[in-house]
């Protein structure tokens, strides 16, 4: 056997999941809970660890050939809304415990990455630490965000989850709390963000945030459930080197027109448009009444990054709807209200340019109103078919979409 | 045609009445909490006891469900999931029968439970609550 051929033998103790958003060091403390599961894994029985998993099979078009939304367009797609994702958990402890959540998301190719992965110590009765990657809880639903079947939407209203990032690398502190007829469900969370994001229609651009800070608290009474939520970073960076418009039929990279606007001594205008060690806020209320004959909600939510080309985004929606023996059906409306605050920040001398400033500073804006119908089938215990189509109306190209989807949500 | 009625309505009454007695359950611990208290431990929201439930099939589960809990059981299985995928609780362990229900309460002084025969509770356990 020759030395060629050796060399040329595969791996045998190679075979792993390769988790492929694990190069990056943001991953870090994700990679120390996966491989804290998998260590206990191999200490623990194998009946200690408690696996579960969710899903959604979707399937979606729009209705008209030049129509393009949430990622879908004229050609039937079943990637955009699909995903599986198989839980862990391991308790090491009566108090402490390791969950590792895996997901593969058909808007990724399927390709495997680590949406949550923490270590949890319960503290008392009502309160329990976790540490690791975590869900950051901007809205009502993002917990839950891709456990569909968990709430009455195909999809969470784009109108206000837009958010481009799910996930924050932290510790977080829950409590509850029992006043008189109330229960108040308290989250603290602390952290950093580092993750590459969906900036402008498809395009992606690294983002970080760093000494972010919030909370979010839920009230519960009987059926209502109010919530409030804030959080805060003094160090929001976007980069812009990946970004483009286009500028008089031109493609020109964002990162070069502010440097350019910096060699013309206009460096100030060109730190009120980028996005670097920017002051970030992010406040939502939310509210939802739930009987179980009917059930009707609202979010609003105001995200700003000071001194940037982000605009102060709005966002609101009201759904409402009623179940049956075994289906339901909803309608939700939402719209989206951006504003470009301070614009007289962007003013330069030059007409011609001030007109590529404007256009810089109007990249993300939207004004978008979505209407929404969906109904629903329990279809088995643990799964829910879901129908939905959605129309949205693009207020500053006076373009509309139609899309209908179809969905099976399901848990394990 | 009034007769019809009056016979109607005494078998409407009688059904009624049969299926409120068909499911009294009891809820059993050895240690005495609210009826509140009891919602909230099913609810995920506290862990002053720990629960355990009957099989999803079991009609002393339904019954218990609606009745104390106040959630259909499809409303639960969501409202688990929602906590189960965001760390937020533990699902409650399922156990085969009334006598499993009954052997685990005797050993667990914090433990909780329901099942559909009264006659079964005994030493150190109370009916704490019935549906």
């Amino acid at each position: 056997m020759s030395g060629r051929h050796r060399n040329a033998c595969p791996n045998d103790a190679g075979i792993a999941v390769r988790i492929d958003r694990n190069t990056h060091p943001k991953h870090a403390l994700a990679s120390i809970g996966a491989a804290a599961l998998v260590m206990s894994s191999s200490a623990l029985a194998q009946d200690q660890i408690e696996w579960s998993g969710f899903g959604s099979i979707a399937a979606g078009m729009t209705t008209g050939s030049d129509d393009q939304l949430f990622g879908y367009d004229n050609d039937l797609d079943f990637n955009p809304g699909s995903l599986f994702a198989l839980q862990a958990k391991a308790n090491l402890s009566d108090k402490l415990s390791v969950t590792t959540q895996i997901m593969s998301r058909g808007s990724e190719d399927f390709d495997l990455g680590v949406e949550w992965a923490y270590l949890q110590y319960q503290l008392t009765d009502s309160a329990s630490i976790n540490v690791g990657k975590l869900r950051l809880p901007f809205y009502m639903y993002s917990d839950y965000l891709d456990v569909g079947y968990s709430y009455h939407w195909l999809r969470t209203p784009q109108s206000v989850y837009r958010v481009p990032f799910d996930n924050y690398t932290g510790v977080s502190f829950q409590h509850n709390a029992f006043v008189g007829d109330f229960t108040f469900n308290t989250q603290v969370v602390a952290g950093n963000m580092q993750d590459d994001i969906n900036v402008i229609g498809g395009e992606t651009a690294e983002a970080e945030l760093n000494n972010l800070i919030g909370f979010n608290t839920s009230a519960i009474y009987s059926n209502l459930t109010m919530r409030v939520a804030y959080y805060q970073t003094n160090d929001a960076n976007i980069s812009t080197d990946t970004l483009t418009t286009d500028i008089n039929g031109q493609e020109v990279n964002i990162g070069d027109f502010l440097d350019s606007l910096t060699l013309a001594g206009l460096e100030g205008v060109a730190n009120e448009l980028d996005a670097s060690e920017d002051k970030g806020t992010f406040a939502g209320v939310g509210v939802m009444y739930d009987n179980f004959d009917w059930f009707v909600g609202a979010e609003y939510t105001e995200l700003e990054l000071e001194n940037s080309y982000v605009p102060k985004q709005r966002s609101a929606y009201l759904t409402a709807g009623k179940r049956f023996d075994s289906w339901a059906l909803h309608a939700t409306y939402g719209k989206t209200d951006d504003k470009v605050m301070s614009p007289e920040r962007f003013t330069v001398p030059d007409p011609q340019l001030q007109a590529f400033v404007n256009q810089a500073a109007n990249i993300v804006v939207t004004e978008t109103a979505y209407t929404s119908i969906g109904v629903n089938f329990n279809i088995a215990p643990s799964a829910v078919l879901k129908f939905d189509v959605t129309h949205a109306d693009d207020k500053l190209t006076d373009e509309s979409d139609v899309l209908a989807s179809a969905a099976v949500q399901f848990v394990f | 045609m009034k007769k019809l009625a009056v016979f109607l309505i005494v078998l409407f009454a009688g059904m009624l009445s049969f299926s409120a007695s068909a499911n009294n359950g009891v809820v059993v611990s050895q240690t005495e909490i609210n009826e509140e208290s009891i919602a909230r431990i099913y609810l995920g929201q506290s862990r002053v006891l720990t629960g355990v439930n009957l099989p999803e099939s079991s009609a002393t589960r339904k019954a218990f469900e609606t009745k104390l809990v106040g959630q259909t059981g499809n409303q639960l299985k969501r409202h688990w999931a929602k906590l189960k995928f965001t760390g937020r609780a533990t699902p409650l362990d399922t156990l085969d029968s009334d006598d499993a229900v009954i052997e685990f309460l005797k050993s667990n002084p914090q433990g909780i439970g329901y099942v559909s025969d009264k006659s079964k509770v005994s030493g150190d356990l109370k009916v704490i609550a019935t549906f």
